[in-house]
């Protein structure tokens, strides 16, 4: 099977991954030779064994991680293989990320938190930033709790502010790296309709690494991996 | 405030026990640096003044002339000889022999305010009680007054009295209380078998032990009188208006007047070396208590680094570059070393103006009763340049690897 689409707007696509981690004797290669697409407004759900390669796929397509061979576009830039400015710049205008541990700085308010990538793109006053912040925070019911500490929030809260931080300067893709693997079932399923909503509503392309079964199903694609290939 | 500052500043205070501790460090670093450096330059400037206060910034002292020798060249086509006269050395004559010219022509470098004549030989010196040996300079006390500051000097008596008294004596306050002598008293000075007297018209302190306890001043043409040299004079004290600049001033008026010119420099190259090391070994000891700080905020960053790793990965992946990431460690020295050079400012400033104030009683190569500093800006920028340098270095290597941290090993979990 391949994780190509046919036809249609693709809002991120891979050709010919391959990735090999470690050296020598102790070399695996996790992926071998993937082609895949993202398409806005659609939940696309990667499952598949520990292992078979799904994070490593999920860094590439977030440009943490360089492939060994292959190419990886968002629009017509091909990203792969350029610069480490450039990828840069691409990962704080084009993608939001959204791990299985939330990573937020600890020593900022929720609010702030989310304004981080906005600082970064530019463009924006404070007023704006915080007015941004605080409306991306109420979508995903955090509104009243913008100015707490990032540390005084549950994990459930945490991870929805991990989401606004990640829809900040509303980027054309999204990836998530197994976002509810940390969460009881109810704060799962309502991170997870967070993420989808996002997707139906504002258009973006979703790519969520999960174990979950129940929720991949829910998703618009599901790409099964075995041993570096969709199968 | 910039995202990178902001984010610098949170991480920073978060650690308050290390961050107080580095600071600590970089306050008493730089303060000390100061203290010591202000306190060396004080005494090292007294002593300067002391030494142009009585010395002069250049003595115009033995004549000279050049000694020729020849060197035979054959030539060639005949058996003629050729002899072709060469400088072999310097022949010195002591003292000037002719001073009115002498002193006229160093009047004539612009950079001169002053010239004195001084007649200067030995002699014995007597009271009621005791004698002693010591050196007489004979001087003319308006022209002495203009390259020294013999005035400023003066513990008992009027130099008025000196002035109006053919038979007048200035004696440091040391051979004085060694002969047990006082202001109005009579001394006898003898050379080569006959005495004359003298009425003690003031007694002066300059501090240096050399002066206070074997010099004494008469006038020069009682000098001449006493010495049995009529014409000549043993060297020219001169007063110049840049003494810092006075080793190439001496050279120009030595070729000019042929006299060797000491300047003040030369005479006193082994004390102003001392201080010179002293200047330097107190530089370096206490720019060592700036670098143990400095070795602090090194290992306070890399603490912060290591404990980051996973914020540090979460910030490349929303777009901060290497270069925002080195920026944010950076600023976490830079803020350390803005706040502790401030705080260290103020109190070298503290410091200095106590110091000021100790006692402390010095006779032997100047006169003090209490510390001397030196207030200049200098000590402040080096202090601050020290620090800005320990601490750009203490930060740049946590920093740099922070910048190099992989984002995906960190979050796969296998470290940068």
């Amino acid at each position: 099977m391949s994780g190509q689409v046919t036809g249609g707007v693709v809002a991120m696509k891979a050709r010919g991954l391959v990735r090999t981690l470690g050296s020598g004797e102790a070399a695996v290669r996790v992926l071998d030779g993937l082609d895949f697409d993202l398409s806005p407004g659609k939940t696309h759900a990667i499952v598949g064994p520990s292992g078979c390669g799904k994070s490593t796929l999920l860094y590439l397509m977030g440009l943490l991680d360089r492939p060994d061979r292959g190419e990886i576009y968002i629009g017509d830039l091909e990203l792969a293989a350029a610069s480490d400015e450039v990828r840069t710049r691409a990962r704080n205008a084009s993608l939001g990320f959204v791990f299985q541990f939330h990573f937020l700085l600890s020593e900022f308010s929720a609010m702030e938190n989310v304004m981080l990538p906005m600082a970064k793109l530019g463009g924006k006053s404070r007023e704006e930033m915080e007015q941004r912040a605080v409306g991306l925070l109420d979508k995903l019911g955090l509104a009243d709790k913008a100015r707490r500490m990032a540390h005084q929030l549950s994990g459930g809260e945490q991870q929805r502010v991990a989401i606004a931080r990640a829809l900040a300067n509303a980027p054309a893709i999204l990836l998530a790296d197994e976002p509810t693997g940390n969460l009881d079932e109810r704060n799962a399923r309502q991170v997870f309709e967070q993420l989808q909503g996002v997707a139906h509503e504002l258009g973006q392309a979703v790519l969520m690494v999960t174990h979950n079964p129940g929720l991949a199903e829910q998703c618009d694609r599901i790409l099964r991996m075995r041993d570096g290939r969709f199968t | 405030m910039s995202p990178n500052f902001q984010i610098a500043w949170r991480f920073l205070v978060a650690k308050k026990r290390a961050l107080f501790m580095s600071l600590a460090g970089i306050v008493f670093g730089v303060a000390f640096f100061i203290v010591t450096q202000a306190q060396t330059a004080g005494f090292q400037n007294f002593f300067v003044q002391t030494i142009l206060g009585v010395n002069g910034a250049l003595r115009v002292q033995d004549q000279y002339q050049y000694t020729l020798t020849d060197m035979v060249a054959e030539l060639e086509e005949s058996e003629e000889v050729d002899r072709i006269r060469l400088r072999e050395g310097r022949e010195y004559r002591p003292g000037v022999h002719n001073p009115n010219q002498v002193a006229e022509a160093v009047r004539a470098f612009e950079e001169v305010t002053g010239v004195a004549a001084v007649l200067r030989g030995s002699s014995s010196i007597s009271s009621g009680f005791r004698s002693d040996e010591g050196r007489v300079l004979g001087i003319n006390l308006l022209e002495y007054l203009a390259v020294s500051d013999l005035g400023m000097y003066l513990r008992h008596g009027d130099l008025a009295d000196f002035s109006a008294d053919p038979a007048g004596i200035l004696l440091g306050n040391r051979l004085a209380a060694r002969l047990q002598v006082s202001v109005g008293d009579t001394v006898y000075l003898g050379h080569l078998g006959e005495q004359r007297r003298y009425r003690i018209a003031a007694i002066y302190e300059t501090g240096v032990e050399q002066y206070d306890r074997f010099h004494y001043f008469i006038h020069q043409a009682e000098a001449r009188l006493l010495l049995k040299r009529p014409d000549e004079v043993s060297y020219l004290q001169v007063a110049v208006r840049n003494p810092n600049n006075a080793p190439v001033l001496a050279q120009r008026i030595e070729e000019a007047v042929g006299h060797h010119v000491a300047s003040w420099q030369e005479r006193e190259r082994s004390w102003l070396d001392v201080f010179r090391v002293l200047t330097i070994s107190s530089a370096i000891t206490m720019s060592a208590i700036i670098l143990i700080a400095g070795l602090g905020i090194f290992n306070t960053l890399a603490i912060i680094v290591m404990e980051r790793s996973r914020e540090i990965a979460i910030l490349r992946s929303m777009g901060y570059s290497r270069g925002d990431i080195r920026a944010i460690f950076i600023y976490q020295g830079m803020v350390v070393m803005v706040l502790g050079t401030v705080v260290g400012f103020i109190l070298a400033l503290c410091l200095t103006w106590g110091v000021e104030r100790l006692p402390i009683r010095i006779r032997g190569i100047f006169a003090t009763d209490s510390f001397l500093v030196e207030w200049s800006i200098w000590h402040y920028v080096w202090a601050a340049v020290i620090a800005a340098v320990v601490v750009f270095i203490a930060s740049w290597i946590p920093a740099r690897k922070a910048a190099r941290m992989e984002p995906a090993n960190i979050i796969r979990g296998t470290g940068a």
